[in-house]
């Protein structure tokens, strides 16, 4: 801790200094001008403070700028804005008072500077300084806390809407985000003359009992992951999900997606499935893992709906030969 | 009304140098408080000269504003170390500087000049008083 004594007068600032060390402060500093204490705090463009200081001690009438509005200057730069100044004066009128206290000093002292009152005012203004400095710890530490707990909140959330084996989004997710775009898009057909679609599709592994049976469960949880992963990078929107449906069973929502998007999505992703190479002898339908897709799209879809008909033409993509993807003829032509 | 403290010293003319600041002044130079008294009267008297000349050059440029300045520097100066004479000549004169009255000034700088010179005459008492009592 510093304190730093502003006088022009080399005088005053020995006695001053003089002052302090009787009253046991050890480290003091001496600017002959205001100049000369912004440089030692660092106040002005691209400058860098050179020490630490804790109080100033600033005289009033200087030549160049005078103390007052070195007071204005140093409180205006954010990183010494919490350090207290005396504004010392000669003159007791109210006048410089109150110019002081408008200045932004946190009190005065009159000349012939008392050791005791010198004394109190510094004790004082330390203490409002280190309790301000203590306050702004807890409320670091606090907002730290506080932000610790928001991403612990969003990581809690991401879990509570993840398939922990696959890290795509869980069958809540799923049932939540069908809903919301089914709404939304009932909203947006109201006021659109467009007609818009919202697309569904059903992914089921083929055989995939007979793949754990040939192969371990372990394996098949890998199977299901990389399934999983070449699912997600089928899908080019951000606003496309991929949610582990059941079992070996996985559910795609693809919301503005009229019934040809979608069976494209679906013959992408049946491709890249395949792409995979996951050997599986037990598979009917190629030597290696495949999936069978069933496509929904409607206009005006009601969720259990949209999922009803995905699964039926899920159920007729197996029923076809699996390896295959089958849209559903849509119950409910577009409006327009 | 410039120095309240002068009332606690003597009515009357301010002291020459005033007896209870040089009391306090000690007070403050700890174990050595002759080398403090000596090194404020140093201080005080490197400066007072061209202080002096600023006061001078200032009053026959009529800059009131000068005046007042340089009358303000010596005040403090010598308010700290004592020297209420001085001090409360400057004071006068700074405070004549502000209000724009000229027509004393000339006149307190002589007064000015007599107060130094007593003042020196004795700052260098005090040093051999000390001296003295030291051997």
């Amino acid at each position: 801790m510093s304190i730093l004594v502003v006088d022009d007068s080399p005088v005053n600032r020995r006695v001053l200094e003089a002052t302090l060390r009787v009253e046991g402060f050890r480290e003091i500093l001496g600017a002959s001008s205001a100049e000369e204490a912004f440089k030692l705090l660092g106040v002005g463009p691209s400058q860098r403070p050179v020490y630490d200081v804790e109080v100033i001690l600033m005289d009033v009438v200087m030549p160049g700028i005078d103390g007052f509005e070195a007071c204005r200057r140093i409180k205006s730069t954010s990183h010494l804005a919490d350090i207290p100044i005396i504004i010392v004066t000669a003159m007791s009128e109210t006048e410089s008072i109150e110019k002081a206290f408008d200045a932004g000093a946190s009190d005065y002292l009159t000349r012939p500077i008392s050791r005791v009152e010198l004394h109190a005012r510094l004790r004082m203004a330390l203490a409002v300084r280190r309790e301000q400095e203590s306050r702004k710890a807890r409320e670091r530490e606090l907002l730290a806390v506080t932000q610790q707990l928001e991403i612990a909140n969003r990581k809690l959330t991401e879990l509570t809407r993840t398939d922990g084996l696959t890290g795509v989004a869980n069958r809540r997710h799923f049932d939540e985000t069908i809903e919301v775009e089914c709404r939304r898009l009932r909203r947006a057909t109201h006021a659109l003359s467009a007609p818009t679609w919202l697309s569904l599709l059903m992914i089921d592994v083929d055989h995939f009992k007979a793949f754990n049976d040939a192969y371990g469960h372990p394996r098949g949880d890998v199977c299901l992951q990389m399934v999983a992963t070449a699912i997600r990078h089928a899908l080019l929107r951000p606003a496309d999900l991929v949610a582990r449906y059941g079992g070996e069973e996985f559910a795609v929502i693809l919301p503005d997606t009229p019934p040809d998007g979608a069976l494209n999505v679906a013959e992408r992703i049946r491709a890249a499935v395949q792409h995979l190479g996951i050997v599986h002898e037990r598979n009917t339908a190629a030597p290696v893992v495949t999936v069978s897709v069933g496509a929904a799209s409607s206009p005006t879809p009601e969720g259990a709906d949209l999922l009803a008909s995905a699964d039926a033409a899920l159920y007729e993509a197996k029923r076809g030969g699996r390896n295959r993807v089958h849209v559903a003829t849509c119950a409910n032509r577009p409006v327009a | 009304m410039y120095f309240t403290f002068t009332v606690s010293a003597v009515r009357g003319d301010p002291p020459t140098l005033d007896s209870q600041t040089l009391r306090s002044l000690r007070e403050l130079g700890g174990d050595s408080p002759d080398a403090l008294i000596a090194e404020l009267f140093g201080l005080f008297c490197s400066t007072l000269d061209s202080q002096l000349q600023a006061l001078d050059k200032a009053i026959s440029s009529v800059s009131m504003d000068g005046v007042a300045a340089a009358a303000h520097a010596i005040k403090g100066s010598a308010a700290s170390i004592g020297a209420l004479e001085v001090a409360s000549i400057c004071a006068q004169m700074e405070s004549a500087a502000r209000a724009g009255v000229g027509k004393d000034l000339p006149a307190d700088l002589m007064r000015l000049q007599g107060a130094t010179a007593r003042l020196l005459g004795r700052m260098a008492e005090i040093k051999s008083e000390s001296k003295g009592a030291g051997s």
